[in-house]
């Protein structure tokens, strides 16, 4: 496999930005190593796939990095994300009145902090993050207790439950989240 | 990078941060460097290095910055101050390690 046909294999799903600047690496690489053109590059740099998932950790696809552009269906979502986000607070806010719940006032400050935190970050991250968050907060708060309810489960394991799915959607929405921001960088915007 | 001794990323991660410690590099020479250095014992997959400097520098641990080599252009990494710090704890974790296996397979009782 020449270096042209490991690179498309390797970088050709990610992000212009992205495929540049590992080609231009690998590329380097291989003028150091004096290999000759059109040799099998696969013996020095290894699987394509490989590297290809490798990179999948760390950046967007092209097609995720599209999705983001402005007119998409995702921009779209977060206009009205922006009215979500703050009737969440709202919800808080009045089930912490209702049942002088400390729970209820604890999860409104977390929140009310988190917005304040993302309010910084450039628009997309900004908006990713808070509409995770407003997932996260109505699948802890709403969804789950109600499904919980109508199932007849017991309550006791939904105290196990919570803890685990906040922490996993935690996890998840800050590894999405560091994919975006490189993909940012490489991509020359604001990350 | 792989050899029975070297299958994780993580080693990779610690191997490269002890190359960039005596000298800022680009990444072949760390390819390089690692071979050497251990004797040709890691050989290198070479194609795994730039993911892993990637994610390194987006940690902070490193920092990189494009040079021009005799007429062509090289991504030189250095190690930060962030990078020094996790290469220490690393390290000490890595010789206890090596305690502790040599004393089960030394054959002392």
């Amino acid at each position: 496999m020449n270096a042209q046909n490991w690179l498309t294999r390797a970088t050709g799903e990610f992000p212009e930005g992205v495929t540049r600047r590992v080609s231009a690496e690998t590329l380097a690489h291989l003028q150091d190593t004096g290999l000759p053109q059109d040799a099998d590059v696969s013996v020095v740099l290894g699987s394509p796939d490989d590297t290809a998932r490798e990179l999948r950790q760390l950046y967007l696809s092209r097609r995720e990095w599209a999705g983001l552009q402005p007119g998409s269906s995702y921009r779209a979502l977060i206009t009205f994300a922006k009215w979500g986000v703050w009737a969440v607070a709202v919800l808080l806010c009045i089930e912490a009145l209702n049942e002088i719940s400390v729970l209820y006032t604890m999860a409104l400050v977390v929140y009310l902090l988190g917005l304040a935190w993302t309010h910084r970050l450039p628009y997309v991250r900004r908006w990713n993050l808070r509409m995770g968050a407003m997932l996260a907060t109505m699948c802890v708060f709403r969804w789950l207790p109600d499904l919980w309810k109508d199932a007849g489960l017991s309550p006791d394991y939904l105290w196990v439950i919570t803890p685990v799915l906040l922490v996993s959607m935690t996890a998840y929405l800050w590894t999405e989240n560091g994919r975006l921001r490189r993909t940012l960088t490489l991509e020359g915007e604001p990350a | 990078m792989h050899t029975g001794a070297m299958k994780t990323r993580e080693q990779l991660r610690m191997l490269i941060l002890a190359v960039l410690e005596r000298q800022p590099e680009h990444g072949y020479a760390i390819a390089q460097a690692i071979k050497a250095r251990s004797e040709g014992l890691l050989t290198a997959r070479e194609g795994s290095l730039y993911p892993a400097l990637h994610a390194l520098e987006a940690e902070g641990l490193v920092e990189s910055e494009e040079h021009d080599v005799g007429g062509r252009v090289r991504r030189e990494y250095r190690l930060t101050e962030k990078g020094k710090g996790v290469l220490a704890k690393a390290r000490k974790e890595w010789e206890k390690q090596v305690r502790a296996v040599g004393a089960v397979i030394g054959g002392q009782s």
